[in-house]
């Protein structure tokens, strides 16, 4: 069901009031607090547009946040040992940094 | 600090003891960020393992360098100052190719190693449209979009991180965001959803 309403969601373009972008942005991310929040749910109770936009935010949110769990690369172990010689050798040549 | 440690606990170790100590601490840091470190790398690589890795392994060196000459220790933002140099690191070796500098860039040539979409889709592993919506957003915007939306990082370590101001992260979000949805719409149209 979550799903189908992600996809609905990206279906349509979104044109939020120009006020409201940064506010509807945090809204959608749980960054949002206080009087902002109340402010920005209720114009978004008012206003489709907006509405529209924190929903496909949260959309672009949760697809992002599943690339993450996707992907949980490591280096190989040949890598591990040629940047270990490679430490050593910082050891041997102080940083001119 | 640092000095404080060495200075207590390790007051009798030889210099090469201390070394050692030393290395086996910032190997044990460097296996904890491995993962973040990897994931950024072949986000800005596009899924080019190798040129990943290699930018990772420069960074962990440099990082190294830094924790041997006292510049960062386990006190530090480790993680915030490890992300900026695999960023870094991935923006020299990109300009470097751009502005046709070949030195030392014979095997890491982004645009014909990284993975094409079409491969990444095959892998399994990736969001092939989101994938490419984030390949098409600017730089700036993409760093912010990988640490913060993609690794959770809050707005506060991420503009450490970036060194940019937290309002900057913030717009740059809220700019890229609507952008991918509105690349996404775009790519669903284009597939007739």
């Amino acid at each position: 069901m979550e799903d189908q309403k992600a996809t609905d969601e990206q279906l349509e373009s979104v044109k939020p009031c120009p006020h409201m972008k940064g506010l509807l942005n945090r809204a959608a991310d749980g960054t949002l607090r206080g009087v902002l929040l109340s402010y920005t749910n209720y114009h978004a109770a008012h206003c489709p547009d907006c509405n529209k936009t924190i929903r496909a935010v949260s959309a672009v949110l949760a697809r992002l946040s599943n690339l993450k769990s996707r992907r949980q690369p490591q280096m190989s172990e040949d890598k591990w040992q040629a940047m270990e010689q490679r430490w050593q050798e910082a050891e041997e040549t102080p940083s001119t940094r | 600090m640092q000095g404080t440690m060495l200075g207590g606990a390790h007051a009798n170790m030889t210099a090469e003891e201390r070394l050692v100590h030393k290395r086996k601490a910032f190997a044990k840091i460097a296996r904890e960020h491995e993962a973040i470190l990897f994931r950024i790398a072949m986000q800005l690589t596009r899924g080019n393992e190798n040129f990943a890795a290699d930018i990772v392994q420069d960074a962990l060196v440099n990082g190294y360098r830094a924790f041997l000459a006292g510049t960062i220790d386990e006190t530090s933002n480790l993680r915030a100052w490890l992300i900026r140099t695999v960023t870094n690191g991935f923006l020299h070796e990109n300009r470097r190719k751009r502005t046709g500098d070949t030195f030392l860039n014979d095997d890491i040539d982004v645009a014909d190693h990284a993975l094409r979409p079409d491969e990444v889709l095959v892998q399994g592993v990736l969001d092939g449209p989101l994938e490419q919506a984030l390949d098409e957003l600017p730089e700036h915007q993409k760093h912010c979009v990988l640490l913060v939306d993609i690794e959770g990082m809050d707005y506060a370590e991420a503009a450490a991180t970036l060194e940019i101001p937290i309002g900057t992260v913030r717009s740059r979000l809220a700019r890229a965001r609507l952008a991918l949805h509105e690349k996404l719409v775009d790519y669903g149209r284009s597939k007739g959803y």
